[in-house]
């Protein structure tokens, strides 16, 4: 038993964090982020890789139903915890590390958990009938084929299209859809979104993949709330470490957090402000994409830079969210995810002006 | 050493190297994050602890066996290769074709790490299962034409073999180029650093994305053990396996080992990531005429050795 509770403990020793972060609430997400970079707790990929789900702040009703997918999804040992005071953060988890290495309370978690849905071997044969009622969807996908009207019908279509065809576990089939280069490929839908590291809080888009090349996109803001915007060079900052941790540059990232909670002046902005500007193979892998208000990446990362050293933020028109979605169409996932992390904060300004 | 004992003891230095090399980057990221470098942060162990006691997860409709394969076919794949590196004066696989062997094993990598994304049944992870591919498709032929320069010089696809024909001078004076893209190759079929866009975060950890517990500890292990057998396998071929004074020529290939490996380790925090549509440029563009010039070198320095 003594053996068994170390383990536990030593297990919980550096949790990772699934953060939600609430649109409206950054300071509470810079809050927890500075306790975990502090601390060595890795901020977790996706809810398989978590231990903790945290919401920074009180999310609404559609935000909230989407941690809940993220929360059904962690294996366990898990805990949810919400965060609804800058201050509260050192009190807040280790809380939750303490829950998590209590094997009395994640054993009654356990027995909490509704059953899962069977999987596909599990199933009786009268799933099989179904899976013949499949073909048929099959058939009828070859008679779009014949059909004239395809990019209509695709686009229209594509959940129903998708609900003829599902597959054992009731899995959806990928349509097919025009892709960019005028071939017709398959169109998978997928939604994309809120809840993956460094992305911008409460965004989700509804995407048709054709292979990794994004088809359609459908831009949504979840709960949309007003980001004060009193730290310019602080908010710069932490738009400098979205964009870097997107781009893949996990060392970077943490330094721009860092100069962040620094207030924006200091040796760490200093140095992280060094390093950016003669990161050659950032900028070289960034070139060609697009960023907000008709500028390029390149050159939306340039301003960021600037304003984080203290010159004025530029008087830019809020971005429409239809911008972005027609600046992400026929880009590469690892593309686009650069350009959601840029296009983020210019997104929660456009939320403060409605 | 017994023969019986050699397998089992080149698990165990890949075992350790693998640790080293977790071990490294824990202590690169605590610097970075300006958290003080103490052996109870940076140990992975805790880490393992944690996937130990997680709970393993399954998605609505796996093709459960190949993933499996997927997972645990990275640590075998990275035993393999380290079968054909020279521990000391002996080797567990002595092989007449050990480079061409090294070079099947990593792309025996093409098949797990897709069916790792393939298995999950997830959009996800099968988009990184591709880009594994993509990257692949352009890191493969230069990595095959940097293994090419030093068996032309040791006129034998023996890796001891290789290693003795470097008894006056190093392959890396002569092969730089070779040996430079060795590396970055060793890095991208571990798919770490700038190559790891199949475990990038904007597909929610990719191949990884699905994995718990005991599944992701093996996943991970493998990486790191991928990692490690590149390196190991990378001074025999170019840094002149176990020579060296003083110590003996297994300390040796081991210092060398741990150096390369540090190397990777520190080029993973310095770098973003490359991801693979233009990493494409760099391989086709770059790296195959580099390789190809290097090999012309090679081979012309090699004949007018022998004339």
């Amino acid at each position: 038993m003594g053996l068994r509770s170390a383990l536990r403990r030593t297990a919980a020793a550096a949790p990772h964090v699934l953060l939600v972060p609430v649109p409206g609430q950054a300071a509470l997400r810079w809050a927890a982020e500075r306790w975990l970079d502090d601390r060595g707790w890795p901020l977790a990929q996706s809810p398989a890789d978590a231990d903790v789900l945290l919401e920074c702040g009180e999310p609404g009703p559609e935000l909230s139903q989407r941690a809940g997918v993220a929360w059904e999804a962690m294996p366990g040992p898990r805990t949810r915890v919400r965060l609804l005071a800058a201050d509260r953060v050192g009190a807040v988890l280790p809380d939750a590390q303490v829950r998590l290495a209590d094997l009395g309370a994640q054993r009654a978690e356990a027995a909490s958990r509704t059953a899962p849905a069977p999987s596909a071997e599990q199933r009786d044969d009268g799933d099989v009938d179904h899976g013949d009622m499949d073909m048929g969807g099959m058939d009828h996908g070859d008679m779009d084929m014949g059909g004239m009207d395809h990019g209509g019908m695709d686009m229209g279509g594509m959940d129903m299209g998708g609900m003829d065809m599902s597959l054992p576990g009731g899995l959806v089939m990928a349509d097919r859809v025009e892709d960019r280069d005028g071939l017709r490929l398959e169109g998978l839908a997928l939604r994309w979104g809120p809840l993956l590291p460094g992305w911008p809080a409460g965004l989700e888009l509804d995407v048709v993949l054709s292979g990794d090349v994004l088809t359609t996109v459908g831009v949504r803001q979840l709960d949309a709330g007003p980001e004060p915007a009193d730290q310019p060079a602080g908010q710069a900052l932490d738009a400098l470490a979205l964009v870097l941790a997107a781009s893949g540059w996990h060392d970077g990232a943490v330094r721009a957090r860092r100069a962040r909670d620094e207030g924006g002046s200091g040796p760490l902005t200093e140095d992280i402000l060094r390093r950016l500007g003669s990161a050659r193979v950032l900028r070289w892998s960034l070139r060609e994409l697009p960023g907000p208000a008709g500028r390029s990446l390149v050159e939306h990362l340039d301003l960021l830079i600037a304003v984080a050293r203290g010159e004025p933020r530029p008087d830019d028109a809020p971005t429409a969210v239809d911008a972005l979605g027609a600046a992400l169409t026929g880009l590469e996932l690892g593309s686009a995810s650069v350009v959601v992390a840029a296009f983020g904060p210019t997104l929660r300004q456009a939320t403060i002006d409605a | 050493m017994p023969e019986l004992l050699l397998a089992p003891v080149a698990i165990l230095l890949l075992a350790l190297l693998a640790t080293v090399s977790a071990t490294g980057d824990r202590m690169l990221l605590a610097r970075s994050a300006g958290r003080p470098v103490r052996l109870s942060t940076v140990s992975p162990l805790p880490e393992v602890a944690r996937l130990l006691v997680q709970r393993r997860r399954t998605t609505t409709a796996p093709d459960a066996l190949l993933w499996r394969i997927g997972g645990g076919g990275l640590l075998v794949v990275a035993a393999l290769m380290m079968a054909v590196v020279p521990l000391g004066d002996r080797v567990v696989a002595d092989l007449p074709i050990g480079i061409v062997w090294f070079n099947a094993m990593d792309v025996l990598l093409w098949a797990l790490v897709w069916l790792l994304g393939w298995g999950a049944a997830s959009a996800t992870a099968l988009v990184a299962g591709y880009r594994y591919l993509a990257q692949a498709l352009a890191y493969e032929l230069p990595l095959m034409f940097a293994l090419i320069p030093p068996a032309v010089v040791a006129q034998s696809l023996d890796v001891r073999a290789v290693v003795a024909a470097q008894a006056g001078r190093w392959n890396v004076v002569e092969m730089p180029i070779a040996f430079g893209v060795f590396l970055l190759c060793v890095a991208a079929f571990s798919f770490w650093g700038p190559f790891a866009a199949p475990a990038g975060r904007d597909v929610a950890g990719g191949v990884l994305a699905e994995l718990s517990g005991v599944d992701r500890l093996v996943v991970l292990a493998g990486r790191h053990a991928l990692l490690a057998a590149g390196a190991a396998f990378c001074v025999p071929l170019f840094l002149g396996g176990g020579a060296g004074p003083l110590l003996p020529p297994l300390a040796w290939q081991l210092l060398k080992t741990v150096a390369v490996l540090a190397v990777l380790v520190v080029v993973r925090r310095r770098l973003p990531l490359l991801r693979p549509e233009r990493f494409a440029e760099i391989g086709w563009v770059l790296l195959m005429p580099l390789t190809l010039a290097q090999v012309l070198l090679t081979s012309l320095l090699a004949l007018g050795r022998a004339a």
